[in-house]
């Protein structure tokens, strides 16, 4: 009975996803008929701009965006069943904002090389670096702190801590600095490039070989802790685990893309209350897959809705998502 | 039927008084007095020295001519200074390195004019003890503390960005706060007649090349809307501006592929992003941009790129920029010995 | 007789502080071993520290001779589960899910369940009464239901051991019942040790091979219930005063007689003991006879510390204690007829009611009236008859 809902959520969100896709490639501020871009996609023949456009901006960016979408998606899935608490994600818990204060840094003090500015690399490795450090600090002080209540009170602090430095950092930094600062902190799938999706996809086949190993000892986590010891789980590698892969899951998404707001609290709900499980078996592909949808979906409706102007991709996603989960929340049955 | 009456009514009264304006600025001249609009719409009294008893709120009326004003941006100073009372500015919120008009660099050496802190945190108690007669600003948040203190705020800015007619008449209004419109209307239509100048020279013209401005971030793209000045200063220009369907206050985040479409013909580039961001070459420029290695677009290989800056901000001079960026598109029929305003970056 | 678990001069506690310590103990397999004590006491330390959430800060602990230290967590995990007091809230998985976990130890690193393990599976949901809730989320069901599906998931994990913290607490009576009988069976048909601190020490006395008691931090006493269950043990344990505990009968009784003895309440087989509790509660003084001394209404009222006249298990009343009932009667003011069964070893019970009457002290009957006839022929009559104990409490107000 559940199997059969949960092979038929499955095929239809990859239809939808499959939908979606084709849609956003059919869709942009600059309109190419269909049985163009039908021949773009396959024979790689067309008059050179809508070729370009296809292959150097669209396609890219909804590749990107879905994958983001399932790697925020799966991050937030983690650190809510790790600290046990439905209200954690990447935002919550300051991680976003680690990596926008080493983002920061790196933008700000003006960290450059040679005469050509900061190399956007540097970017996203700072970005990187700082999700990773706020998360081994909160994972870190997790096995103090039993309670998690507090613990989440810690990663509010950090966030804001990480929040004060960075806005010191703006009231002293050249105004041109800061303009570009401040794009970059509105997250958006914009501009991201083949190769920024290679890294991500390259991450991906690496990340879902831990995450299929980290499914069992997470499902023994939804008892709790300790019950988890007496299972057999090895508490230490799991902690390093769940660090390494939610850092990463969350860190290469907002070193490409900046920070993305809502997806990763949201979608595991999500995943959680249309497949009605817990079994994180299913919520981690369900999330992903849900994730991708959504992101999708939001970045599809961040480029059209005031064409050609863009909106900021935290915007939508909230906007849309929101009275999603609310909705969600309010028909469920059992708490999570 | 009876709040038409009334509006019927207030209309006629208000066309009763001889009225100028240009865009949401307004004046209105009654007898000994003048009431004037501001950017945001709202209603302020200038009285002259003498004048008593006016029944109106006290920080909205302002006695003129006015002896001290707080400004916020680099153009109201530069057209306070064109009106020649540029003594008159006492404090200002942008530090002494960022300013570029020799007279408030001074003022702020020799503490004449009082830096008040960033637009973001203004010291109020240094505001109030300067004791300004108006503060032009474009900041609305400050209204409320202002009008506490009783110090009139006076927003220079529009909902909606202004396009070149405003953007030049904004002297007029201006000028009101100083009894300078005789002046202000002399300036203006020696702008228009300079503009008209080039529009006249064009006509000939056939081929206008294709011009986009903006900024290009590693990742995003924003250009200047069709409804700016900037644009029309390039159309007026005899450029063709190719974001006719951009709409905005400011600079706007366009989609890539929307931005693509367009640059990948654009002959020129005007850009805010120049040596101060480390673009000094387009080799350069390419290195800052994943975006650009991305996409070929011609300014980066035949076309060219300018930079402009803080001058084109603190200057009075409209028209000065329109026949740059006209001798930058049609060199041979606007010769021009010196760059002041756009810079080539090669 | 082998040894399952075995403890040596073993001393638990968090960090620097000690909780509990000198433990040297040791349980063959298959026994049940409750573990009573105050809160406080350190039970769940203990319990904590063998089934190694928590390192011991001394001494050594042997699982199947093999010492605790040395096995990996997955090892100790396939030879003792755990059920904690903490009680486990995994959201949206069904019974079945939630007891597959238990299979934690023996599936492969992706966790799949084999045709073997959902077996265990389903024998565990049986062996606790919960094989129709297999497909119900757990975050729906009742506390008694969770609970037994906690059990379900330490029984599928196959262990020599298992531990409990305080299973019962929280539960209704029947489910309490329930899931101790789940226990014991668990113990005595499938030979899994069981190892549970518990609050109900009537439950624990009657079920338990050994019991452990634990005070501030040390143990008390080790050994078969009824060794170490008496009166004195548990108001050690418990610091107790006022309160009584009859180890015969393994409960405990909070009323007290008081000292005026005004009611005589001829009683026996049980009939007295819902007049005691009734009549002490509202502060009557009483007195009760003759009850033989196998009588469960003399257990009950020597708890309660109410004087009994009593003969002997099976004896016919002698001459004496009928005499001694005689003269309480005397200085009592009231008789109570509890409608006790009449055989040949108390009818002198029947010449208490004629003395009372003769006495004319007040005589009250539970009987009904042609019953009363037939015991006591035209003094049936005098009786003053009452529906229960609270129209005699009406009466005497």
């Amino acid at each position: 009975m559940r199997r059969i809902r949960h092979t038929t959520l499955f095929i239809l969100s990859s239809i939808l996803f499959l939908f979606l896709l084709l849609i956003n490639l059919a869709f942009g501020s600059v309109h190419i008929p269909f049985k163009d871009i039908f021949q773009i996609v396959f024979m790689h023949s067309s008059d050179s701009t809508a070729c370009s456009i296809i292959w150097k901006i669209r396609l890219p960016r909804i590749l990107f965006a879905s994958l983001s979408g399932a790697y925020l998606s799966v991050g937030g899935l983690l650190l809510q069943v790790f600290f046990r608490n439905p209200i954690v994600g990447p935002y919550v818990l300051g991680i976003s904002a680690g990596a926008t204060l080493m983002v920061g840094i790196v933008m700000l003090l003006g960290i450059s090389i040679g005469l050509a500015g900061i190399h956007p690399f540097y970017i996203s490795l700072a970005a990187a670096f700082g999700a990773f450090c706020v998360t081994a600090l909160l994972v870190a002080l997790s096995a103090k702190v039993k309670d998690i209540v507090t613990l989440l009170v810690i990663g509010l602090m950090m966030g804001y801590l990480c929040y004060a430095v960075t806005s010191i950092l703006i009231t002293f930094a050249a105004k041109e600095k800061v303009k570009g600062f401040v794009l970059w902190q509105m997250g958006s799938f914009s501009g991201v490039v083949w190769k920024e999706f290679y890294i991500l996809l390259f991450s991906a086949l690496f990340l879902s070989i831990l995450l299929s190993i980290i499914k069992k000892p997470l499902n023994a986590f939804l008892l709790g802790e300790e019950y988890a010891k007496t299972m057999g789980v090895n508490i230490k590698l799991l902690r390093n685990l769940i660090v390494i892969i939610s850092s990463l899951l969350a860190g290469l998404v907002t070193a490409f893309a900046g920070p993305v707001a809502f997806i990763g609290i949201a979608v595991p709900h999500m995943a959680r209350l249309l497949f009605k499980t817990s079994d994180n078996g299913i919520l981690i592909p369900a999330s992903a897959i849900l994730g991708a949808d959504v992101t999708v979906l939001c970045d599809l409706v961040a480029r059209l809705l005031m064409s050609p102007v863009e909106l900021p991709i935290s915007a939508i996603t909230a906007l849309f998502g929101a009275p999603v989960v609310i909705f969600l929340l309010l028909k469920r049955r059992a708490t999570i | 039927m009876r709040y038409k009456i009334v509006i019927l009514f207030l209309i006629v009264l208000l066309s009763c008084g001889h009225q100028q304006s240009s865009g949401p600025f307004s004046i209105r001249y009654g007898k000994g007095y003048k009431e004037i609009t501001d950017g945001i719409g709202r209603r302020f009294v200038l009285v002259s020295k003498n004048t008593k008893n006016i029944s109106y709120e006290k920080s909205r009326v302002i006695k003129i001519p006015i002896k001290k004003a707080v400004v916020y941006s680099g153009y109201t100073a530069a057209l306070i200074k064109e009106l020649g009372h540029v003594n008159s500015i006492v404090g200002v919120v942008v530090e002494k390195k960022n300013w570029h008009i020799p007279e408030i660099r001074k003022g702020l050496e020799t503490g004449k004019i009082v830096y008040l802190g960033e637009f973001s945190a203004i010291d109020y108690e240094k505001l109030s003890a300067l004791k300004p007669d108006v503060v032009f600003t474009w900041d609305e948040g400050l209204i409320p503390k202002l009008e506490e203190i009783g110090i009139p705020c006076v927003i220079t800015s529009t909902k909606i960005a202004p396009n070149l007619s405003e953007h030049i008449r904004l002297i007029l209004f201006l000028s009101a706060f100083y009894n300078e419109e005789e002046k202000a209307k002399r300036f203006i239509k020696e702008q228009f007649r300079r503009i008209e100048e080039i529009s006249h020279k064009l006509k000939s013209v056939s081929h206008k090349p294709k011009v986009i401005w903006g900024d290009i971030y590693p990742k995003k793209v924003l250009v200047e809307p069709e409804n700016s000045w900037a644009a029309e200063a390039v159309r007026k220009a005899g450029g063709k501006y190719l974001f006719n369907d951009v709409q905005g206050a400011s600079c706007m985040q366009i989609t890539v592929e929307k931005f693509f479409s367009r640059a990948k013909d654009a002959d020129i580039l005007i850009t805010y992003r120049g040596p101060e961001e480390g673009i000094t070459s387009k080799k350069a420029f390419k290195e800052a941009s994943e975006l650009l290695k991305t996409i070929e677009i011609k300014p980066m290989n035949e076309g060219k790129i300018y930079f402009t800056g803080w001058r084109l901000w603190e200057t009075a001079d409209t028209a000065g920029i329109i026949y740059e960026l006209a001798s930058i598109f049609h060199p041979k029929l606007f010769p021009l010995k010196k760059h002041n305003y756009f810079f080539e970056i090669k | 007789m082998r040894s399952v678990l075995k403890t040596e001069e073993l001393c638990v506690g968090y960090g620097k502080k000690e909780i509990v310590s000198g433990i040297s103990q040791e349980i063959i397999k298959g026994q049940f071993v409750s573990i009573l004590g105050p809160n406080g006491s350190g039970k769940t330390t203990i319990l904590k520290t063998l089934a190694k959430v928590i390192a011991p800060l001394r001494g050594r602990i042997y699982i199947n001779g093999l010492l605790l230290d040395r096995l990996s967590s997955k090892e100790v995990a396939k030879n003792l589960s755990v059920v904690l007091t903490e009680r486990p809230s995994p959201g949206l998985l069904t019974a079945f899910e939630f007891v597959a976990l238990g299979r934690y130890p023996y599936t492969d690193i992706f966790g799949r369940l084999t045709e073997k393990d959902k077996e265990k599976i389903k024998e565990a949901l049986q062996l606790v009464n919960a094989k129709e809730l297999s497909e119900r989320y757990f975050g729906e069901l009742s506390d008694g239901e969770r609970q037994k599906l906690v059990i379900a998931r330490a029984i599928a994990q196959e262990p020599e051991i298992i531990i409990l913290d305080e299973p019962t607490i929280h539960l209704d009576p029947k489910n309490k019942i329930e899931l101790l009988g789940i226990l014991y069976r668990l113990s005595k048909k499938k030979g899994v040790t069981v190892l549970v601190s518990l609050h109900d020490i009537d439950v624990a006395s009657r079920i338990s091979d050994l019991v452990l008691l634990v005070k501030e931090g040390r143990i008390i006493d080790f050994g078969p219930p009824e060794k170490v269950i008496n009166q004195e043990r548990i108001a050690q344990l418990y610091d107790l005063k006022d309160v009584h505990f009859n180890s015969k009968l393994y409960t405990f009784e909070l009323l007290k007689n008081n000292k005026r003895k005004d009611i005589f309440v001829i009683a026996g087989a049980g009939t007295g003991t819902p007049l005691y509790r009734t009549l002490l509660r509202h502060g009557f003084g009483i007195v009760t006879g003759i009850i033989h001394e196998n009588d469960i209404d003399f257990h009950v009222a020597n708890s309660m510390k109410v004087e009994v006249v009593s003969e002997r298990a099976f004896q016919k009343i002698g001459k004496n204690t009928l005499k001694k009932a005689f003269s309480f009667i005397a200085h009592a003011k009231a008789v109570i007829d509890s409608d006790f069964p009449v055989g040949s070893f108390n009818r002198e019970n029947i010449d208490l009611i004629h003395y009372a009457i003769k006495k004319e002290k007040k005589a009250y009957t539970l009987r009904k009236k042609k019953e009363a006839y037939e015991l006591y022929g035209n003094l049936s009559k005098k009786l003053i008859y009452l529906n229960d104990v609270y129209s005699f409490l009406e009466e005497r107000r």
